[in-house]
């Protein structure tokens, strides 16, 4: 069941990092008009939140049951 | 369509694919979930890099333009994205346990996607801030402002198409298990990937206009030079083993 929920939340995370990467080209955002950015501005930080909540959530399923050394 | 994005999701995609390829060819010394963990650290990782070293080159900028969105969201490196990335998988495998060495899967395609994504870079031109100083040299390239200049996109990826090759050596060299006198081990192509690209570009952003943040150097210099430092304990281990060889 982990190998699923690792999976899916990779794939969520995958997707988030290419939409915030797409919302940060920086030729690309220069030319966009002012409702524009603020659309791209909205979707990055959504696509950050995901990413960083996705992260967390693999880390927490995966985490080692052993202490670190 | 702008060619910075058709080049930067060309870039990922190739990418993407060559690790496939790679997983195929060489195998995986990860199980599926424990390499999606590292996979997601290090995209995740990278992406949040490579903005934050683009806020630190120059931080006085970052100062007067903390309520700009279009700044904030308008930039990346791709040395902190390297760094970014490496720091969180590094951080992901000491909380998930993981102990195998990760990155060998990772350098040929992170060369070939950087080189894909600077030809972007090259075709947009000024707005990239991507360009060299001023030169006279035949070569320099005039990006629109009647100033011949360093094309230094193009010297990028002249660099990671030769490093390939090597790369692809080092891999083979690690998948030969029988051998005992190897000088890679497991780890090594993604190091020897990093200390190659970080010194390019130490020395190569010494002839590009950015602003110089401390001694001369800029931040991101100063981010390539502290990885160096991290990884010259391989490069004196691989040179104590070549001069171990010629001993025997």
């Amino acid at each position: 069941m982990n190998i699923v929920f690792t999976i899916v939340i990779g794939f969520a995370v995958l997707i988030a990092t290419l939409l915030f990467l797409s919302c940060s080209l920086c030729a690309v955002t220069g030319g966009l008009s002012g409702q524009g950015r603020a659309i791209s501005a909205v979707l990055a930080l959504v696509s950050l939140g995901v990413m960083i909540g996705g992260v967390f959530l693999i880390a927490r399923i995966n985490q080692s049951k052993e202490p670190p050394e | 369509m702008h060619p910075h994005f058709v080049f930067e999701w060309l870039a990922y995609f190739f990418a993407i694919a060559c690790y496939f390829l790679l997983r195929r060819r060489f195998g995986d010394v990860l199980s599926t979930p424990e390499r999606w963990t590292v996979v997601v650290a290090a995209i995740a990782g990278g992406a949040v890099g490579s903005k934050i070293l683009f806020w630190l080159e120059d931080p006085s900028v970052l100062l007067q333009n903390l309520h700009n969105p279009e700044y904030l969201l308008g930039g990346k490196t791709i040395v902190g994205g390297l760094v970014g990335g490496l720091v969180a998988v590094e951080l992901m495998k000491r909380y998930t346990g993981v102990r195998p060495s990760t990155g060998d899967l990772y350098a040929i395609p992170l060369a070939f996607g950087i080189a894909i994504g600077r030809v972007g870079c090259f075709l947009t031109g000024l707005s990239d801030n991507t360009y060299g100083n001023p030169t006279r040299l035949i070569w320099g390239v005039d990006f629109g402002d009647g100033i011949s200049r360093h094309p230094t996109q193009l010297y990028e990826i002249v660099f990671l198409l030769g490093l390939v090759p090597i790369l692809y050596l080092i891999l083979l060299s690690i998948s030969c298990n029988g051998r005992s006198l190897r000088v890679f081990v497991s780890g090594d192509g993604f190091k020897f990937f990093m200390l190659a690209y970080l010194s390019f570009r130490f020395f190569c952003d010494f002839i590009k206009p950015y602003p110089k943040v401390f001694l001369g150097l800029q931040g991101i210099q100063w981010a390539c030079l502290v990885f160096l430092l991290y990884y010259s304990g391989d490069v004196i281990r691989w040179t104590a083993f070549r001069y171990r060889l010629k001993r025997i």
